[in-house]
């Protein structure tokens, strides 16, 4: 499936550019999309979906134009949506629920409809629990029950919002396999803002800041703009020690009586004896990118 | 699917969550109960108020005074309904789907009203099987059937409509408030008391103009000598601006989407 937007923009009221001159290209597969909070990703997440309006700007989809009511009908059509915030009927059970939204999204045959969702909730590992209300559901298993709702339709594009925030660390590993096996099939678009989901489950990614595109490319690439600039320092347990100077420290941990910290900068931290040069994460590159934007942009 | 399908499900579901609500059923009941044994010169406790009157006019007494309830129950419980799609954050979740706004909202119109109608409608049957056993015929049930359709559905769709509506703009407990208010100083108290009310006009929901017109039945002072035109007047209206309602609240959702 293929994505276009050419200088899409989307003003709020009040004069809010939450988007600015966005252009992007997204084929198949998993992409992320990343970026810190208030960057722009949900806003983009919710034109994707159809909820929001571009306030200018070209946007297609598989070749459907999303300026039209007829193209964003179509679009709907080929869609999962899973929302930052996913609202459910607290006093209807899982399978009602998943019924309701079957309907919603046009499936009309009811045995094929009753067969979709009884094979989502063994997918969503929920089968045991799909005649318990919904409000007894806890946030990782609301979360399954919205990633359910999302391939009610077996979309050919699954958009997904923050999926792992609020998830503990095994429904977390849990969700990004899923969506992981989900992109071998489909195009996956995942927004968040934790680097980490992002270096386990997508080979492309594009980063946002203040609405605008400031990265698009692989993984790869990110992680090469960072080469050379990431270190491991390695200092007393004293605070006095903690390394100085014209960098970011990304992680500190305690080994024994010494504290070693990984940072990222243009330059060496000051005491060079110390620091050695490390091959960077994704999560560095990231830092890297963002602190980089920090210093140049006005 | 076509939209009706789907009209059809998002009926089926509001009837059911709705439906589901034991305040509901409590509530009703026990409004229904206040009303068949407690209020005196109750149509159902004193024969006499039914003497002289014709079958047909003695059933749409028993559905004029059980009227009562209805659109009560509806002010209350369908309040609720529409700003709680916002505030289970569902309303976004539906928008990305192939349902439209419209579809959506005529079924939830539609399913809630029909649910919330369902006790008073069973507090109703009571009523009328009472009656008919007391007249010894069956011609009573299709003659009920008659009777509400025509005294009772209007007066509910109206109040649906300002229901849903008006919860979009405003805080629901003050809402309800405001409503079970107006509902008790409108045909309790009424005008004479100088309180401004719509039940002495035919856009009345309790259907006393229905009621008047087309059944002959005024127990109100000021339907008495109604013809049926006014009758018809406030059987068309009381469905003909919910409608116009309806398609205002449809538009202005969708200008408030367009504004995000």
């Amino acid at each position: 499936m293929k994505i276009e937007m050419k200088e899409l923009n989307k003003v709020y009221h009040g004069g809010i550019h939450a988007l600015e001159r966005v252009n992007l290209s997204i084929s198949g597969g998993m992409y992320g999309l990343l970026g810190p909070n208030g960057a722009g990703k949900t806003t983009l997440m919710r034109i994707l979906a159809g909820i929001l309006r571009p306030s200018s700007g070209n946007l297609s989809i598989e070749g459907y134009d999303y300026n039209t009511e007829k193209g964003r009908v179509e679009v709907k059509r080929l869609l999962g949506y899973l929302p930052q915030e996913m609202g459910v009927y607290p006093d209807l059970n899982a399978r009602e629920f998943l019924d309701y939204v079957a309907i919603l999204k046009g499936l009309d045959d009811r045995r094929a409809r009753q067969r979709r969702v009884d094979e989502l909730l063994e997918v969503v590992s929920l089968t045991a629990v799909a005649r318990r209300k919904l409000k007894t559901f806890s946030g990782g298993m609301k979360r399954r029950v919205g990633i359910a709702q999302a391939l009610l339709n077996d979309p050919q594009l699954l958009i997904v919002d923050e999926p792992t925030a609020g998830l503990d660390p095994e429904e977390r590993i849990r969700f990004r396999n899923l969506l992981s096996d989900l992109g071998e099939e489909r195009t996956v678009l995942l927004s968040t803002h934790i680097v980490e989901d992002i270096a386990q489950t997508c080979r492309n990614l594009a980063i946002l800041k203040n609405g605008r595109v400031i990265f698009q490319g692989t993984t790869i690439d990110l992680i090469g703009q960072a080469r050379g600039k990431v270190w491991i320092v390695t200092t007393s347990g004293d605070r006095a020690n903690r390394p100085a100077g014209t960098i970011t420290v990304v992680s500190t941990m305690h080994v024994d009586t010494s504290v070693q910290y990984r940072v990222v900068g243009e330059l060496a931290p000051s005491d060079e004896s110390e620091a050695v040069s490390t091959e960077p994460s994704l999560e560095d590159s990231y830092v890297w990118l963002m602190r980089e934007r920090r210093t140049y942009e006005p | 699917m076509s939209q009706r399908a789907i009209l059809w499900g998002v009926i089926r579901y509001e009837f059911k969550m709705q439906a589901r609500r034991r305040s509901l059923w409590i509530v009703f009941a026990g409004i229904a109960l206040i009303m068949l044994a407690a209020i005196p010169g109750n149509v159902i406790n004193s024969g006499r108020n039914l003497q002289g009157m014709s079958l047909l006019q003695q059933v749409a007494a028993v559905t004029l005074d059980i009227n009562w309830l209805p659109a009560l129950g509806i002010g209350v419980f369908l309040a609720d309904r529409f700003p709680r799609e916002r505030s289970n954050r569902v309303d976004e979740l539906f928008e990305s789907m192939v349902g439209t706004l419209n579809t959506r909202l005529a079924g939830k119109y539609l399913g809630c009203l029909l649910a919330t109608l369902l006790p008073a409608f069973l507090a109703y049957c009571f009523a009328i099987i009472f009656l008919a056993f007391s007249k010894h015929t069956l011609l009573v049930l299709p003659l009920s059937l008659i009777t509400y359709t025509v005294i009772v559905v209007p007066g509910v769709c109206f109040v649906t409509a300002f229901t849903l509506a008006c919860t979009s703009l405003m805080w629901v407990p003050l809402y309800q408030f405001f409503f079970i208010g107006y509902w008790f100083w409108g045909n309790m108290l009424g005008p004479k008391n100088g309180l401004p009310t719509l039940s002495t006009t035919i856009l009345t929901p309790r259907g006393s103009f229905i009621a008047a017109g087309l059944f002959g039945i005024s127990p109100l002072n000021w339907t008495q000598g109604a013809t049926p035109l006014p009758g018809i007047a406030s059987l068309l209206l009381l469905l003909l601006i919910p409608l116009l309602v309806m398609l205002l609240f449809y538009r202005y959702l969708r200008w408030q989407q367009s504004r995000k």
